[in-house]
This record gives C-alpha cells, sequence and structure tokens, in this order.
C-alpha cells in the first residue's frame, strides 16, 4: 500500500483516486487515520509521479488537516498501517492539532554576485580561494539571518532547506498571514537592487510534522 | 559544467519546491527502510537515490510537462 | 531478518537495511543499482567536503589559522572541489544531483 497522509481519525474519506488509478481508503486508528491506496510495485520519486503525489496531498489538504507523508512510502499490509498508526497516532494527533490553520511557504533568496568561479582565483592561492568561499558563506548566513528577522513575527517556526536556485527558507505560517509574508519579503526585495526573493506556496506543512525541532531565529 | 537553468521562472520554483518537499519532507514511517548514520536517514536517502536521480526531478521541470 | 536482535551491531543493521532498500521492491538492474551507489557516495563526499569547507571558515573567522595554515587548508579545499568536479564529470552528474536535503545533519551546513 502506498501512504499518502496522517489526517484526523474523524476525517471524512476522500473521494478520488490515487497514483494508482485505486481508490484511496481510510485507515482509522483511536486517534488519527491514514490515507492509502492499494500499489502492487514500488513507485520511483520521480517529478512527474512526485508531482501528481503533491497534487493529492494539496487536495487532501482542502478538507482536513494532514500530515504528509514522505513519498515513496509504502507498507505491506493493512495490519502494517495499523501498527504504525498504534505506535504514533498519539503523537501525530497532537501534531495535527498544533499545526492546523498553518500552511509552509518557502521563500528563496538568491543574490545577484555570480557563484563562485574556480576560476576566479587564478594565481592558485589557497588563501585566496578560503576568502572567497568564506565571503560566499557569511553572505548565505546573512540572507538567512536578515530574512528570519524580517518574517519572524509572522512565523511560528523557520527551516533552512539545502540551497537550490540560491538560499531557501521553510516558514511555518498561518493562512492569514500569508499575503503579509508575502508583501514583506517583496518590500525587502525593492529595498535594495541585485536580489532576487520569492516565496513559492502556500503548501501543505511537508518540513514541519515533526515535533518542533528547528530553532526560529 | 553544471547544465541547470541561471533563472527560472516562478513556476518553476514553485513546482521544484514542491516536489522536493514531497521527496525530502513528510511523516517518515519507522517501517520503510529508516536506519540512519549519525541521525540521517541515510539508508531511505539511499533508496531514493537508487529510484531516482534529483535532476529528474530539474529535467522534467524545465522541460515544461505538464504546465501547472 | 529482524533489525531489532540487541545481538547485530548498529553496522549490520544498516548493511541490512541498506540490502533490502536496493534489492526490495526495485528491479535488479545493475546499472541502475550502480548508478544510485555513485550518486550515494559522491554526495556524502560533497557533504563531507562542506562540512570541512564549513569548518575551515569558522576557524578563519575566530583567527585561529595561521597564514600558513590557511593557504594549506585552502588549497587542499580548492584541490578537493577541483577533483569533485572532474567525478561529477566522468559520471555525468550535476552539482545538484548531489544536493539532497540531509535533515538533522543539513543543519549542520
Amino acid at each position: 500500500m502506498l501512504l499518502y497522509a496522517v489526517v484526523p481519525a474523524d476525517a471524512v474519506p476522500p473521494d478520488k483516486r490515487g497514483l494508482n488509478d485505486r481508490n484511496l481508503e481510510t485507515i482509522r486508528g483511536g486517534l488519527a487515520a491514514v490515507i492509502v491506496e492499494e500499489s502492487s510495485e514500488g513507485l520511483r520519486p520521480t517529478g512527474d509521479e512526485s508531482r501528481a503525489f503533491a497534487e493529492i496531498i494539496c487536495d487532501l489538504a482542502t478538507t482536513t488537516s494532514v500530515l504528509p507523508i514522505r513519498f515513496p512510502t509504502m507498507l505491506p499490509t493493512r495490519s502494517a498501517v495499523l501498527a504504525e498508526l498504534q505506535a504514533n497516532e498519539a503523537a501525530w494527533r497532537r501534531r495535527l492539532t498544533e499545526l492546523d490553520g498553518l500552511a509552509e511557504v518557502v521563500i528563496h533568496v538568491q543574490e545577484a554576485e555570480a557563484v563562485h568561479e574556480l576560476s576566479s582565483v587564478p594565481d592558485g592561492s589557497g588563501t585566496a580561494y578560503l576568502l572567497n568561499r568564506a565571503t560566499a558563506i557569511h553572505r548565505r548566513e546573512a540572507s538567512v539571518a536578515e530574512i528570519s528577522e524580517l518574517v519572524r513575527a509572522l512565523t511560528r517556526e523557520i527551516k533552512v532547506l539545502h540551497p537550490r536556485q540560491g538560499v531557501r527558507l521553510a516558514c511555518l505560517v498561518a493562512d492569514a498571514d500569508v499575503p503579509q509574508l508575502r508583501d514583506a519579503v517583496s518590500a525587502w526585495q525593492e529595498a535594495r537592487s541585485g536580489r532576487q526573493a520569492l516565496v513559492s506556496g502556500p503548501w501543505p506543512v511537508f518540513s514541519f510534522v515533526g515535533d518542533r525541532e528547528t530553532v526560529s531565529k | 559544467m553544471s547544465d541547470a537553468p541561471q533563472r527560472w521562472s516562478d513556476e518553476q520554483v514553485a513546482l521544484v519546491d514542491l516536489i522536493d518537499r514531497v521527496i525530502g519532507g513528510g511523516v517518515v514511517i519507522s517501517g520503510d527502510v529508516v536506519l540512519g548514520v549519525a541521525g540521517v536517514d541515510l539508508v531511505y536517502l539511499g533508496l531514493r537515490l537508487v529510484l531516482a536521480p534529483a535532476h529528474e526531478v530539474e529535467q522534467s521541470v524545465a522541460l515544461g510537462r505538464r504546465s501547472g | 531478518m529482524s533489525a531489532s536482535d540487541d545481538r547485530t551491531s548498529p553496522l549490520d543493521q544498516i548493511a541490512e537495511s541498506t540490502l533490502n532498500s536496493l534489492t526490495a521492491r526495485v528491479s535488479a538492474d545493475p546499472e541502475t543499482v550502480e548508478r544510485g551507489l555513485v550518486q550515494l557516495v559522491l554526495t556524502l563526499v560533497e557533504l563531507l567536503r562542506q562540512l570541512m569547507e564549513r569548518q575551515a571558515v569558522r576557524r578563519l573567522d575566530a583567527g585561529a589559522m595561521s597564514p600558513e595554515e590557511t593557504e594549506r587548508v585552502g588549497l587542499t579545499l580548492m584541490l578537493l572541489e577541483k577533483r569533485m568536479g572532474e567525478l561529477r564529470d566522468h559520471f555525468g552528474l550535476t552539482p545538484e544531483d548531489l544536493n539532497l536535503d540531509l535533515g538533522p545533519l543539513g543543519r549542520l551546513l
């Protein structure tokens, strides 16, 4: 079975099909439930399949609070799913409650200065190289600190993601505060030329499903 | 010699974020091959690498399949 | 094949789980497996490189390195980055291919 998400035990069963074109099922525990789909073979986390999975999760999230399950996660039987529920549903239910009304956005920051090139150190000096790297790292840290400070009042938790096209921060935000956060980031981008800041989402809370482990800067 | 595009559209960035979070985030179920080294889900990472290199994600975004 | 046997060393458990994950539910296509292994190995090396680079910058910031040490460490890291680039090219991997979400480890970077 392919696992999709953890939902409250009393969640309305979804009326939709999954990646394998089978009906999604709800396996219920006492406190929480897991949305699953019969799946005869293992799935690859390719772009297309991941995207289809993501769309289903986003759709589920419009009707109920969800903790998305990492894709692809497969368990062999219903009883295996029930065993996981028994072990975890208390914690999951707590987290669902904490995350109610919250969403995730990802803030990207990319500076205009070119990514450092090895060839920019023509004299082959180790010292010059290290200074160059130090500058890049400091710049990245400064961006993270600035953005974190900027959105601190609006976010519950912040998690630094690995860089992709620049620095990325995942932020846990109340649904109602998302427009304000976008405006703040937009204004920050305008305030100094040469940097690009982008907010993607809001998404279901993929990055914040665990207990609070991140440090809010 | 990266062949990744320098600047992507907002839609492409958002799509990569979403797919990245679906694979990299979410609840990790203990039944699915998760044993860690230094607390990192190393084995899960290994499985993901075996199944789908990350650049497939970006390639399918860059090729603009199924525009959202 | 229980992973909860207390007499099994952690290394055995990891090896067993890795073997399970590589063979279970995945095609046994050797090329796929090899490619995945190469990517995993290079990703780990890249992680170590980033950690070392990070640590070197910290020491530089703290003024904890002599000029000779700075030159030596910088040169080592520079050569390591160059070699990583060559290995990536050799296996047809982009920098993004080695850029994994490392969970708790990622916060070290």
